[in-house]
């Protein structure tokens, strides 16, 4: 099970004025808003955090579907490039890379490595970008799992959350997609194939 | 203020931040920030603190947790302006 | 070890301006994906050219604005300069600083902002109207646009820089060069930051006397992304590119005071020349030179040849490629699959001349920064001479992600100059 995040940095920088009173006291603890305050690049502590609570709800709404909008109760800490996020008795791995073009978040429920792929795109336009991650999620699959592409399908829940379909069955495995500004990310993690116990069931 | 003058307020707040111009021109009570505006989620505390300045409130974690829809925000602005 | 007592230094802001992309990251896009910045130009079919494709960077009036006055573009038509300032401009601001008119004199800041030659289609003009008795209506500034330290001189007083403030030129090596003359400079404790960067002009009038002598290619005219071939066996000469590339190099000392964003570390280096002896002559290299100057390079840094992962190449894409991979490969004493993975940013923008050091230089810091190697384009049919020497997978032709520590980035230039600088991934 994975959830992902991927923010483009530049994008960022142009869509949220993290510096607006009021931003960081609706999103961030104090513990994470003293992450920031101390970081030598305060802004990209500031999306590192929020893609972190990103990749962590979506993890967690895979585990018990539903929807909702509270970013500053999934709590984080931090070292170097990974760490953890906590949201009620809820608690999760969060891998995060940074690049000079965006910064990658993925949860787990183990220590893992990171399993998402990026891709990046020459426009910023959010239907082709949301579009064409998924085809190539799809021949990634296609590839993996040597099921003809036209059979397979993304559809997503009432919360919001992807599955896979073969013409009408669900696939036993779980992806987390992700796009922004330029950028998209796609994880799929197959229980089956790396032999990871599901701890948990789905409620 | 009745639900109309809300939601044409609401319109205004959400309209720097939505990336679906055809959902946002048919904006309703059932319309979907994420879903149908695609508002980034980072945006949307953005929107919850234009509208505490525009209606000038205090929204409080619990009270953001559900605002997902135009529907729930319209809910939670007029419980505040009569509380 | 006499090193104890030298100053680290440390790279703390990139600016870029190549012609397959403007700015870090766009040009980092660029890299990742491959992407080509050579394009066919007209102008130099329309003049005759054998080689009639080029890369040069777009820059749109707009951008231009955002770095230049009104009265500071008024007759200004010196692309290099363009390039140099919007590439040293950046870099300066990535590392955290201001431009602002008034700013107080920085005596710890100096800069080597190298070129081969400036402003040549403002040299062109003025000596049309001189030969039309004109000399009165040349205007105040060809002698700033045509004067080989123009750049310099430009930026300098953009940023208000009160160090060392000058211009090298060692033809293609002058990029890597400026870089490895600003880091002495740190590590000998005389400046606490060098802006060092090169840039070169684009356009028929620089590039002529290489058309001339039959090192371009002329074999893709149309199919200008394809024209650009490293390693390649159809390589058949280089495209002319242009461009800046800049950065601020700075001792660990001062990057830690200011809580700056440290990109990696400069270990080292080495600059010599073959004496045109040996084999070496005005336009071939010494590879005796070549591969002591890779062999001090790395003994300067501290290193062991096998400590080097990636190895960013000069590998213009004429018949000398051979030779350049068979100069690295006896000078680390590593071939086959022991060799290092190499790459030829050139593959993508082209030759760049006095601009490709430095636009390189900060190709090879994304790499490291970003722990990927960019692509060699166009080499899906290796060059057999090569394939004899080292591994074919060590000369990817697609983006690769890969965790490594350090990165040689060599330059070798007309007048049989070189250049060799070590990158290390920044650990405290």
């Amino acid at each position: 099970m994975v959830g992902n995040d991927i923010v483009d940095i530049v994008e960022a920088k142009k869509q949220s004025n993290w510096q607006r009173p009021g931003f960081l006291d609706k999103i961030f603890t104090a513990k994470e808003q003293q992450y920031i305050s101390k970081a030598t690049n305060p802004f990209i502590m500031v999306w590192r955090l929020w893609s972190m609570k990103e990749a962590a709800y979506k993890l967690y709404t895979q585990l018990y579907p539903s929807r909702f909008y509270n970013p500053k109760a999934f709590k984080c800490s931090v070292n170097t490039l990974n760490g953890k996020v906590k949201y009620k008795d809820f608690e999760c791995y969060v891998n995060t890379k940074i690049t000079l073009l965006y910064i990658l978040s993925e949860a787990h429920l183990d220590k893992t490595d990171m399993i998402s792929e990026a891709v990046i795109f020459n426009k910023n336009d959010y239907k082709t970008l949301s579009k064409i991650t998924k085809e190539i999620l799809l021949n990634k699959i296609s590839d993996r799992y040597t099921i003809p592409k036209s059979q397979l399908r993304i559809s997503k829940s009432e919360f919001g959350i992807p599955s896979v379909y073969v013409n009408l069955e669900e696939l036993n495995i779980d992806i987390s997609i992700s796009h922004h500004g330029n950028y998209g990310a796609y994880a799929v993690s197959d229980p089956a194939r790396f032999q990871k116990p599901c701890r948990y069931t789905i409620a | 203020m009745t639900n109309e003058e809300l939601i044409v307020k609401l319109k205004a707040i959400v309209a720097p931040y939505i990336q679906d111009e055809a959902a946002f021109k048919t904006l309703n009570e059932d319309t979907d920030f994420v879903k149908d505006l695609k508002v980034n989620s980072a945006n949307l505390v953005d929107i919850i603190l234009d509208i505490e300045d525009e209606f000038d409130i205090r929204l409080e974690n619990e009270d953001m947790e559900q605002m997902l829809d135009v529907k729930s925000a319209m809910a939670i602005v007029t419980s505040k302006l009569n509380a | 070890m006499g090193n104890t007592m030298k100053k680290r230094v440390v790279i703390t802001g990139l600016g870029v301006v190549a012609p397959n992309g403007v700015g870090v990251v766009d040009f980092t896009k660029a890299l990742k994906t491959g992407k080509s910045g050579i394009r066919f130009h007209q102008e130099l079919k329309d003049l005759n050219f054998s080689c009639q494709i080029g890369g040069i960077p777009p820059v749109s009036e707009e951008l231009k604005s955002k770095y230049f006055t009104d009265l500071q573009l008024r007759g200004f038509n010196s692309s290099g300069i363009l390039y140099g300032c919007i590439a040293g401009i950046d870099a300066w601001k990535d590392a955290g600083f201001d431009m602002i008119p008034d700013s107080e004199l920085d005596y710890n800041t100096g800069l080597i902002f190298g070129t081969g030659t400036s402003g040549v289609e403002k040299f062109r003009e003025a000596i049309y109207k001189l030969d039309d008795n004109k000399v009165k209506r040349l205007g105040s500034t060809v002698v700033v646009q045509t004067m080989a330290s123009g750049v310099s001189a430009y930026l300098g007083g953009m940023l208000g820089l009160g160090n060392q403030v000058t211009t090298n030129s060692s033809a293609c090596t002058t990029g890597t060069e400026a870089l490895l003359m600003g880091f002495d400079r740190i590590q000998a404790g005389k400046a606490k930051r060098m802006l060092i960067g090169s840039c070169s002009d684009h356009g028929p009038y620089l590039w002529g006397g290489f058309d001339a002598m039959r090192v371009m290619t002329y074999k893709h005219n149309d199919t200008p992304e394809d024209g650009s071939r490293p390693m390649s066996k159809t390589a058949s000469g280089f495209v002319p590119g242009s461009g800046a590339g800049a950065l601020i190099l700075e001792s660990l000392e001062s990057a830690k005071e200011r809580g700056a964003t440290i990109y990696a570390e400069v270990l080292g280096g080495e600059i010599n020349s073959g004496g045109q002896r040996q084999g070496g002559t005005l336009t071939a290299p010494n590879a005796e030179a070549v591969k002591r100057c890779i062999v001090k390079a790395i003994e300067n840094s501290g290193m062991t040849p096998n400590d080097i992962d990636i190895i960013n190449g000069h590998l213009t894409a004429t018949s000398k490629d051979g030779l350049e991979i068979k100069n690295w490969s006896e000078a680390l004493e590593r071939r086959g699959g022991e060799f290092p993975y190499i790459n030829s940013t050139k593959s993508m923008i082209g030759h760049c001349l006095a601009a490709a050091g430095a636009i390189e230089c900060v190709a090879s810091i994304i790499q490291l920064k970003d722990q990927f190697i960019a692509p060699n384009i166009n080499c899906e049919d290796l060059n057999p001479e090569i394939e004899a020497m080292i591994a074919s997978e060590k000369i990817p032709t697609k983006a690769i992600e890969k965790h490594f520590d350090n990165i040689a980035k060599a330059s070798f230039g007309f007048g049989d100059v070189n250049a060799c600088v070590i990158f290390k991934k920044y650990k405290d």
